[in-house]
Order: C-alpha cells, then sequence, then structure tokens
C-alpha cells in the first residue's frame, strides 16, 4: 500500500492511478536497467548546508525514460503542475549525503519505488537527530515537504541499503 | 537608502522607488523591505501590484496569471520552433524513431498550456507555476540522440 509523509503538514497531492506508477516505476527498479545507466558520483567533504549532496553516489535516468515519466506523472496527479528536479535511481549501497536544495526552494515531492531496505532521513537543523522514514518495499512512497531559500531549511538525505530505489522529484504547484 | 511602493492613487497600479531620503509614509506610499520574501515578489511583479483600500500591498491574480501565461507560451513558442528543426534533421537521417518520438514531443506541447491554473491564488505559486514539457530540456536530449553530442 502506498505511504505518504506529509513532512510540513501543508498535505500532499492527490494521486490517483497509483497501479499505473507502480507500473511504470518498476521497469526502472531493477539491476538491468540500473546497471545500463551512467554513474553520478561525488566524494566532497560533507556540509549539512550545501544546496546539493556533497558526497553521492546514485544513476541517472535516462532522457528519453524522464519524458515518459512527466507524461506518467500528469496522468496520476492531475491536481498540480509541476518541474521535475530529480531522476534517479538508487542501487545497493549507494546514497546522497545531507542537503538542503536551498538554491531551488518551493512544494516539494520526492516519489519513490523501492524494491529492498532504502530510506529518506531528515531535520531541521543539523544539531538535530534525524528524523528516518522507510521506503515501502515494491510500492509507491511519497513525500512532500516545502523547501526555503533562508532557514530553517529541511535537511534531508537518502540512504539505499539493499535493492534498487527509483526516486523521483519535483517541485509543485497545487492546481485544483 | 530608503524603498518605497507608490502609486498615484489607491488602486492604481505601483511602482517601485529608492531614495536617500526617509519619505513620509502617506495612503499611497508604504515602505518596502527589501529583504522580506514578500517584498521581492511585489518588486518582481510591480506591475501586478497596488496598495489596497486597507493600506496593504495587493496583487491582481488574474493580470499576474496573464503574465505568466504569456511568458510561457513565448517559451513553448521557442521549443516548437526548436523541435521542428530537430524533425527537418531526423527525417534527412533517415531516423524514423526519432521522428515519431519529437512528432509525439510537438504534439504534448501543444496541449501543455490547456490546463485551467484559475484557482491559483496566492502570488508565491503563481511566481513558481512551472509546465512539465516547458522546462525538459530537449537540445541536450536530440543532439544527444541524432547527433551522439
Amino acid at each position: 500500500m502506498c505511504k505518504e509523509y506529509d513532512i510540513s503538514g501543508k498535505g500532499v497531492p492527490q494521486l490517483i492511478r497509483s497501479d499505473l506508477l507502480i507500473t511504470s516505476l518498476k521497469k526502472f527498479a531493477n539491476k538491468d536497467y540500473y546497471d545500463n545507466l551512467s554513474i553520478s558520483e561525488r566524494d566532497d567533504k560533507i556540509n549539512p548546508y550545501s544546496s546539493h549532496g556533497d558526497s553521492t553516489r546514485m544513476r541517472l535516468i535516462d532522457s528519453s525514460d524522464r519524458k515518459e515519466i512527466i507524461r506518467l506523472l500528469k496522468k496520476c496527479f492531475p491536481n498540480i503542475t509541476f518541474r521535475l528536479t530529480g531522476f534517479f535511481v538508487y542501487g545497493p549501497d549507494d546514497y546522497m549525503s545531507e542537503h538542503t536544495n536551498s538554491n531551488d526552494p518551493g512544494n516539494t515531492m520526492y516519489i519513490t519505488y523501492a524494491t529492498g531496505g532504502s530510506s529518506f532521513s531528515y531535520r531541521f537543523h543539523p544539531s538535530e537527530e534525524f528524523v528516518k522514514t522507510e521506503d515501502v518495499i515494491d510500492d509507491i512512497t511519497l513525500r512532500a515537504f516545502s523547501l526555503k531559500s533562508e532557514g530553517p531549511f529541511t535537511h534531508h538525505k537518502v540512504d539505499c541499503e539493499s535493492g534498487y530505489r527509483v526516486s523521483i522529484g519535483m517541485r509543485y504547484v497545487q492546481i485544483k | 537608502m530608503y524603498y518605497y511602493f507608490q502609486c498615484k492613487k489607491v488602486g492604481d497600479p505601483l511602482s517601485f522607488l529608492s531614495s536617500a531620503n526617509n519619505l513620509r509614509v502617506t495612503k499611497t506610499r508604504k515602505g518596502a523591505d527589501v529583504d522580506d520574501k514578500m517584498t521581492k515578489l511585489y518588486i518582481k511583479y510591480v506591475n501586478c501590484c497596488f496598495i489596497n483600500k486597507d493600506g496593504d500591498i495587493d496583487y491582481d491574480k488574474v493580470k499576474l496569471l496573464s503574465l505568466q501565461l504569456n511568458q510561457f507560451k513565448k517559451i513553448l513558442d521557442r521549443r516548437l520552433i526548436e523541435l521542428r528543426k530537430y524533425l527537418v534533421e531526423a527525417h534527412a537521417l533517415n531516423k524514423d524513431n526519432i521522428v515519431k518520438e519529437i512528432s509525439e514531443d510537438i504534439k504534448d506541447l501543444a496541449d501543455c498550456l490547456n490546463k485551467d491554473f484559475s484557482s491559483i491564488d496566492n502570488i508565491e505559486d503563481l511566481d513558481k507555476l512551472s509546465i512539465p514539457e516547458l522546462s525538459f530540456d530537449y537540445y541536450t536530449h536530440y543532439n544527444n540522440k541524432l547527433y551522439n553530442v
């Protein structure tokens, strides 16, 4: 069953046709697809206030498939208009370190389909403990929150311990 | 330096002004804190804003939406020109799959503004409004596909 995390308390966009979303994202969450993607890797010193992850390892979804994802999300989320900001597949032991996305503020939703143990963790200040939210296995996990250009930020990170994890990020505006 | 929003009379379009002098605030002139997030939006869309009868800065949401949609239309027209150019090139290179893909993109783009945005009623959302097809990087995508560059 699809799991929603309403992190900023503003609501999560309504998903219709979750069956369609699961079927489509499943195609990207597997070893064959992952192995054919280009690797995106960075290993800089981690600053929790960085707008992007300083230390990352994951793969970027192919641009033809991104267009398919846009068409799919328009059908599945008819009450919003959006701009996609991330299209990643995480494999076993892949990750993205703590960051804020403060350079691209707005209402944000991350749509995830995972086949193993993976999580998204957040905190509102580096002095706090992370709140860990696990992905549902073989189903969709939605996380909605607000990203700000000025503090307090939503510091967040991703860890994929096992399996494959498709993650689609967007900035959205509710239109209905 | 001091910053102000000013209009000729209440309800008229605003102008944004800076002054070396601390001017008197009136019904038609309000001080502006240029570091404030909302003030930045009022400056950005100053032509859509006015001072209302309560003395607050307000905005004309229809005018602002129309401004945004006009911007999208300009981007859309540029994207269509770009895609038609790639369509001709794909034809010339006998890449039928790409011709089909571009034709689908053109169809999607032609339809992408046919949505009802009228329920958006706050300036932040109007500012953040985006259309998924218009933010796609067709240039990189088709240069890769057609020429491997």
